[in-house]
């Protein structure tokens, strides 16, 4: 988050100073790219910059705080997902479902039994293995760091059951991590 | 998205020791990065290591693309294209329309082939129209009458509102309606002929050779009719050899009655991703 200054760099940026949008891009970035990875493996470094791409075109008409900023840039990526996988559904070229998003590290694997090892990416793969509403409310308020309410109105659900959702996932998590003995692929 | 889940009933996906759910007070201090994962309750200690390690900060690797992304700024930070090449680049002669250049150089050029296309059927038109009547003329075994030969602008428009000057004028400037061709603003001018061709007092000439002398011929009738010869819709053809029509007086309209317009809610619509 980059605080009390948001609202002048927001300003700096939709007036074409680069230095304060790198300073938005370098806060929200790394999240957004965890984000699409998990929907789309590989081509989220892609979805990321037509992310960006709308972000810069409608900068100077935004308005609103930077909790607000981070919702709409998370509303802008979410769309640039659904808008990928309708044309790849076009193409007969589908991206990986999130079902199917079934990779887990075998369990004789040092770093993974150690999660304090593992890298961010493989702990957003392993939220993407969840259900595929369950882990975008947990990747939306964990990874954006975005609210109920936000999560709510992004994913078009209602508060009580984003929460419901986001339970459900912890506890599914944690049975998973409970278990050692995962099996790759069969789950 | 359903809420289906990965694991079907039956499997063996139950944990070692029994995972008690969480309140909501810890979930939401789990989620937001509140929780230390020594306070976890038992079995989410793990869980809370995933969510930080989820959420941690920026790897390098995640910040590879900042000059590129930089770079794209860059480019749509870039003014557009200075006026005088948009001008340039829209080619059209309409300069004396008076209409406001706030339409895009494409929009115009659009235009412009649209009204040249629509030009050229309408000559098409005209000049098949003018054989067939030539031809009628000759095999009924008679000559036009000499004000018919010598009216090259007599009898009403052609071609509709705008199409009586001759088609040069007309074809080369269709872009915003400057010339004769279309109703665009400023054509009210160009919708009158600038100065009426000698024939065009009497309006539309019939040509009646054929027919025996006793009846009287369309011109005659037409003479006859009052406000005949006056072209409602402003034009003269510019050739003077349309096949004849004879004039329509103009019907009254009656007034539309318009249903009151019902207030639209000037607020927000669907948000979408707009800002």
């Amino acid at each position: 988050m980059i605080g009390p200054s948001f609202e002048a760099v927001l300003a700096a940026a939709a007036d074409g100073d680069e230095l304060a949008f790198g300073a938005l891009w370098r806060d929200l970035q790394p999240a957004l790219l965890r984000y699409l990875n998990a929907y789309a493996p590989g081509s989220g470094e892609d979805l990321a910059s037509e992310t960006w791409l709308r972000i810069v075109k409608g900068l100077t008409r935004f308005s609103g705080d930077e909790r607000a900023f981070r919702a709409w840039v998370f509303t802008v990526a979410r769309h640039r997902v659904v808008d990928r996988w309708r044309r790849s559904t076009r193409r007969n070229d589908e991206l990986v479902p999130l079902d199917a998003l079934t990779h887990f590290p075998a369990s004789d694997d040092p770093a993974a039994t150690a999660l304090d090892t593992i890298s961010s990416q493989a702990a957003v793969a392993l939220i993407a293995t969840l259900p595929p509403d369950q882990a975008e409310v947990v990747l939306l308020r964990v990874v954006a760091g975005l609210d109920v309410a936000e999560v709510a109105a992004i994913t078009g659900k209602r508060p009580g059951n984003v929460r419901v959702l986001a339970h459900r996932a912890l506890h599914r998590l944690a049975e998973r991590l409970d278990r050692q003995s995962w099996v790759g692929g069969t789950v | 998205m359903g809420s289906g889940g990965v694991f079907p009933a039956g499997m063996s996906e139950e944990p070692s020791q029994p995972i008690e759910p969480l309140d909501a007070d810890t979930a939401e201090r789990l989620l937001s990065g509140r929780l230390d994962p020594d306070d976890a309750p038992p079995g989410y200690a793990e869980v809370t290591r995933l969510l930080r390690t989820a959420a941690a900060p920026a790897d390098p690797a995640e910040l590879a693309g900042e000059a590129a992304a930089m770079a794209a700024f860059r480019r749509a930070q870039r003014p557009p294209r200075p006026a005088g090449r948009l001008r340039k680049s829209w080619g059209c002669s309409g300069e004396a329309s008076g209409r406001p250049r706030a339409a895009s150089g494409r929009r115009a050029r659009s235009s412009a082939r649209r009204g040249r296309v629509r030009g050229r059927l309408a000559a098409l038109a005209l000049a098949g129209a003018v054989a067939v009547a030539g031809v009628g003329v000759w095999t009924a075994g008679g000559a036009p009458f000499p004000g018919e030969r010598r009216s090259p602008s007599g009898g009403p428009s052609a071609s509709g509102p705008g199409s009586g000057t001759p088609a040069s004028a007309a074809y080369g400037s269709a872009a915003y309606g400057s010339g004769a061709y279309g109703s665009g603003v400023g054509g009210a001018e160009s919708l009158r002929p600038a100065s009426p061709g000698p024939g065009s007092a009497p309006g539309p000439v019939s040509v009646t050779n054929g027919r025996p002398p006793s009846l009287p011929s369309a011109r005659e009738r037409a003479t006859a009719r009052p406000g005949a010869g006056e072209t409602s819709r402003g034009g003269a053809s510019p050739h003077g050899t349309k096949p004849p029509r004879p004039a329509k007086p103009p019907k009254p309209k009656p007034p539309k009655p318009k249903p009151p317009k019902a207030q639209k809610p000037s607020g927000e619509g669907s948000r979408a991703e707009a800002p």
